[in-house]
């Protein structure tokens, strides 16, 4: 994680201890982000059951998914970033392969992300 | 170092901010998009010296803009580092393939981002000296000789063709994310010698060009890079499992650099051959980042050459 490396970098104390007040800020607006990302995670969740809807949706899934998944292990949050990172790799794969869509592993994987979103909300 | 970074995820871009800062870089303007950069360095009062680009965003990706960037010509060469979260090789094959010169990975290792911005900023300033004696002595430069043959080119504007150190760094990152078994070879085209000592090196990197562009159309569906080392050498990388044999390319290779409307060559009369080496691939034992096996396809090139070698090896330049 950064703020952990930063003093391996040979900073001097004072830069070293801004940039961890400046990344602290970061991951404390992260935490404070997670309701809106909760909120559209679940909107696009209804888009999913609708087979009109679910391939867009799964796309857009994805682009959040991916956002999160290059954001958590910035900001202490390995175990979201995984699980951001695998539900990334299903729907690439998923919608690289055939029609109809199967899109029930992406709902279990999406809900499984964001039982670890909301666990961290609440924690906040 | 005047730096643009661009990623559409605002945290993402406070984190490079704070931690560029925190090491010394200052001067880093950050945007939001590709069209977002693209005005922000119309805009700016000086030129940016170095780069970092997201691959993936909305709108015009990091590859588009890098793109973008190179057709302008003050950056031609400006060190343009992609940021990237995927592991998916097409991507990073586009990345590369539009001009990229590195990259780092989501979530930011700090040493790792600092090592990349810090060779980065080395390698602009050596730039930035060479021009600046360049445009300080104009007669001298007028005079200068021309660079020996065992000096690279650059060549440009061929699929799949880019510069040594980028090779490197496309290799080193497609070893670290396993993404497939990766193979080397090398060519030689040894008339290039004469073609160098009989034209001006405008000439020269015409005629290299070529080769290049017909080596690269021999590669097709390989998904390879290569890159000129000087010394009319080049090395290819690419799939372990895609890549031609010796013996299965030399033909077309050499009736195709033949043909003048491929390789055009006014200033020199030649014939043009070729010396193909095996392929060579990363051992077991070797750790990932480990990249002698380019050397390696380098010496089986020098095992089948019946000159001796005029190239001065990989690192040549």
């Amino acid at each position: 994680m950064l703020g952990e490396q930063t003093m391996m970098q040979g900073m001097d104390a004072d830069k070293a201890a801004l940039l961890e007040a400046g990344l602290a800020k970061i991951r404390e607006r992260f935490i404070a982000s997670l309701e809106d990302r909760i909120e559209s995670f679940c909107t696009l969740l209804e888009r999913l059951e609708d087979p009109e809807t679910e391939e867009s949706a799964c796309m857009e899934i994805r682009a959040q998914a991916h956002k999160l998944h290059g954001i958590c292990g910035s900001v202490g949050q390995p175990r979201m970033g995984a699980l951001a990172a695998q539900l990334e790799q299903h729907i690439d794969t998923l919608l690289a392969g055939e029609r109809p869509l199967n899109t029930d592993f992406v709902d279990d994987l999406l809900n499984a992300l964001l039982d670890e979103m909301e666990q961290n909300v609440d924690g906040a | 170092m005047k730096i643009l970074a661009v990623d559409d995820d605002e945290l993402i871009r406070e984190i490079l901010s704070a931690t560029l800062e925190a090491h010394g870089y200052t001067d880093v303007t950050l945007a939001e998009s590709g069209e977002d950069a693209l005005q922000k360095i119309a805009a700016s009062p000086t030129p940016f010296e170095g780069f970092m680009f997201d691959i993936q965003m909305p709108g015009m990706d990091g590859t588009e803009l890098c793109q973008h960037v190179r057709q302008m010509e003050h950056y031609k060469n400006s060190p343009v580092i992609m940021i990237t979260a995927m592991n998916n090789k097409e991507y990073v094959d586009r990345a590369f393939m539009a001009g990229a010169t590195d990259y780092v990975t989501k979530p930011f290792d700090t040493t790792e981002l600092m090592t990349r911005i810090r060779l980065a900023d080395r390698l602009q300033s050596e730039a930035r000296k060479a021009a600046a004696a360049a445009a300080s002595a104009p007669a001298a430069t007028a005079a200068a000789p021309k660079p020996p043959f065992k000096d690279p080119v650059t060549v440009k504007d061929v699929r799949g063709v880019v510069k040594s150190a980028a090779l490197d760094n496309y290799v080193m990152l497609m070893l670290e994310q396993k993404q497939f078994a990766m193979a080397a070879f090398a060519i030689r085209v040894p008339e290039l010698e004469a073609v160098h000592a009989g034209s001006d090196i405008e000439e020269f990197t015409y005629v290299v060009t070529d080769v290049a562009e017909v080596i690269s159309d021999c590669l097709v569906g390989a998904q390879a890079f290569l890159s000129y080392l000087g010394g009319g050498v080049f090395v290819c990388v690419g799939a372990k499992n895609k890549l031609p044999t010796a013996d299965s390319l030399h033909d077309e290779f050499v009736m195709m650099l033949n043909d003048p409307d491929l390789v055009y060559c006014e200033e020199v009369a030649t014939g043009f051959t070729a010396q193909i080496g095996e392929i060579a691939a990363p051992k077991l034992f070797e750790k990932r980042g480990d990249l002698r096996f380019l050397d390696r396809a380098v010496e089986k090139l020098n095992e089948v050459s019946s000159s001796p070698r005029s190239g001065g090896g990989r690192f040549a330049a």
